[in-house]
């Protein structure tokens, strides 16, 4: 793929996990390569988006002259990364569940009302919708490898989310509980499992969470916990950043999944 | 002056004087012995066409009982996936057979050989409700859990209501040669694979439908002793027959053969009533126009003569409130309105 010289491109709206790739983990540069951000390319794509001009050619061609990297260099997509959170990381008034049919094994949440596999995901995949549609445009629109970074696995820790929730979540609902671990895990999963499917079907390649990151439950473990309830921290991005590095070198971005 | 039965007959019963008006004036509900306010529990099963007392309940503000509601989640996709259409997810039921058989089911008294079809694309589709899920279950795992959970909303349902309203929509069926049990629609349609040595054409008698009517009311009575059943034919023709005959025949003893079961299980089943929207829909006073171009399918006009009549023999509302489509509508698009109820049978002529 590209040469230990070329400069790998982040670019997406995530948050703690993102924003380490780009400014912690790419300062100073990585070793045998030239790290560079471009920190408004994301919210200039989001805006055009936004704005539903996505047909005129000079709106497209800004994007274009945005996304002028080293004309080797893969494009490494932070997007998206929160839907499944905002979908379930409270407690619904209805608690649900769901049967994924590719983790058919996963436990049942007590006493939560079984929600269809098919028609929650068409939720979520619609909770989604920018996120995708982003990745879609970039996809179009670069001339170069993208690869795609998923996001970092649920906390498990209870009491951790309590402490340490964005104050979005709580302002929207006060009084609300931490949704069951085992439903947070499954929208995660179901997540992972949309942005995959929508990688494979643009053709470009998806890397999962790094391996070993995760406890014997499939949550993140206590060490890469971030500031807050949703985000990785340092130590985790300098995992995706090996993941990177390895892409980067010519290796298989498939070989970095777990 | 001889002196016979019919000098003091009502008005109603004089086809002169009952008949002769415009036909959204026409009443046959004579006397109706079921009441419900806007506290009664009712709960709605049958043919497509019982899809509509529900809306038309829930919209004048009564309470069609929903005990298998969709998650807020997905209320957008509610009617995809089988909600809001009955009580519980069951999808429609067209013989009084099937209705017995859900009740059987529910409570595990009976559990069917056939009891998974596998669609092409690994999907796992439900041979009693082959129409709840979109493309099928895709897991084992989901289709049990989701089958456990509607069997409880289906016991709730029976236990909870104070009014079943059941629409008798046909005759033919097709069942299973071993254990009898009976689907919506013939295997091979919406799912399966029909097998002739294994699948059995029925088409029920009236004493046959009675007694299933009347194994029905005996069994809700053990679980729910105050709940009344109101009964009804759906006026909807097949859309399809299996029987040798003419699909306009097989309509008419179809239809004749219901009317007379449920004339019997009203008159001998206690709390068991009949309400006339077989007739307010194909009598000759409406002139064959509260069915729409395909000569099939009911118009919006004519489900609103029913559930006006209704609401006025059924419940204290002072007006009924029909839901009216766009007002920009065609007459067309009025017969549309009806034909979008989902309809298992449909799915034959396609």
């Amino acid at each position: 793929m590209a040469s230990a010289r070329a400069t790998p491109a982040a670019l997406g709206d995530r948050g703690a996990a993102a924003v380490r790739v780009w400014h912690d983990a790419f300062q100073p540069p990585l070793v045998g390569t030239e790290a560079r951000l471009n920190p408004s390319l994301a919210q200039s794509i989001i805006d055009i988006l936004e704005r539903g001009i996505l047909t005129s050619p000079g709106c497209v061609s800004t994007v274009k002259r945005a996304l002028i990297f080293d004309a080797t260099t893969p494009v490494f997509s932070c997007i998206g990364g929160s839907a499944h959170n905002i979908l379930g990381l409270l407690e619904n008034e209805r608690p649900f569940d769901v049967v994924l049919p590719y983790d058919d094994d996963l436990p049942r949440v007590p006493g939560a009302e079984i929600v269809p596999f098919a028609a929650l995901q068409n939720t979520l995949t619609s909770y989604m919708a920018r996120s995708l549609n982003l990745l879609d445009l970039v996809t179009r629109l670069v001339d170069k490898p993208v690869v795609h970074l998923d996001a970092p696995p649920p906390v498990g820790d209870e009491a951790f989310i309590l402490k340490n929730l964005e104050p979005a979540f709580m302002e929207r609902s006060p009084n609300a509980r931490i949704a069951h671990p085992v439903l947070r895990l499954k929208l995660y999963r179901m997540h992972s499992h949309i942005m995959r499917t929508r990688c494979a079907d643009l053709g470009i390649d998806f890397i999962a969470s790094p391996p070993d990151v995760t406890n014997e439950g499939g949550f993140l473990r206590a060490e890469f916990f971030g500031e807050n309830a949703t985000h990785a921290n340092a130590a985790y991005g300098s995992l995706v950043l090996e993941q990177i590095k390895h892409v980067m070198v010519g290796g298989d971005a498939r070989e970095s999944t777990t | 002056m001889n002196r016979h039965p019919y000098e003091d007959i009502p008005p109603h019963a004089r086809w002169r004087l009952a008949m002769s008006g415009p036909r959204e004036e026409v009443d046959p509900v004579v006397s109706f012995g079921v009441r419900i306010d806007r506290g009664t529990k009712v709960v709605t099963a049958g043919s497509c066409f019982a899809q509509h007392i529900a809306r038309h309940l829930r919209e004048n503000g009564y309470t069609a009982l929903t005990t298998e509601a969709a998650h807020p989640l997905i209320s957008s996709q509610a009617a995809d996936f089988g909600y809001a259409l009955y009580a519980a997810r069951y999808g429609n039921i067209y013989t009084a057979r099937q209705l017995v058989q859900l009740f059987n089911r529910a409570y595990g008294s009976f559990t069917p050989l056939e009891d998974v079809w596998h669609d092409d694309r690994g999907g796992l589709i439900d041979p009693f409700r082959p129409q709840v899920q979109p493309g099928g279950f895709p897991s084992t795992g989901e289709y049990r859990a989701d089958r456990e959970q509607h069997f409880a909303a289906v016991r709730r349902a029976f236990e909870e209501s104070d009014v079943i309203v059941f629409t008798l929509g046909l005759t033919e069926a097709w069942s299973h040669a071993v254990d009898g049990a009976v689907f919506p629609v013939c295997p091979g349609v919406a799912g399966g694979v029909f097998d002739p040595t294994v699948h059995r054409f029925l088409n029920f008698t009236a004493d046959e439908v009675a007694g299933d009517l009347r194994t029905f009311a005996m069994r809700l009575r053990a679980v729910n002793a105050r709940c009344k059943i109101v009964l009804t034919v759906s006026p909807v023709p097949l859309v399809a027959t299996a029987s040798d005959s003419h699909v306009l025949v097989a309509t008419t003893l179809s239809k004749s053969i219901l009317r007379v079961a449920v004339e019997r299980a009203a008159q001998e089943i206690e709390n068991v009533h009949y309400f006339p929207s077989y007739e307010i829909i194909t009598g000759s006073h409406a002139g064959g126009q509260y069915f729409a171009s395909d000569r099939r399918s009911v118009t919006e006009e004519g489900v609103r003569h029913v559930m006006r009549l209704f609401f006025a023999h059924a419940t204290d509302a002072q007006d009924f409130s029909p839901t009216v489509p766009a007002q920009t509508a065609s007459s067309l698009d009025l017969a549309e309105e009806v034909v979008r109820a989902h309809c298992d049978e449909e799915l034959l002529d396609r």
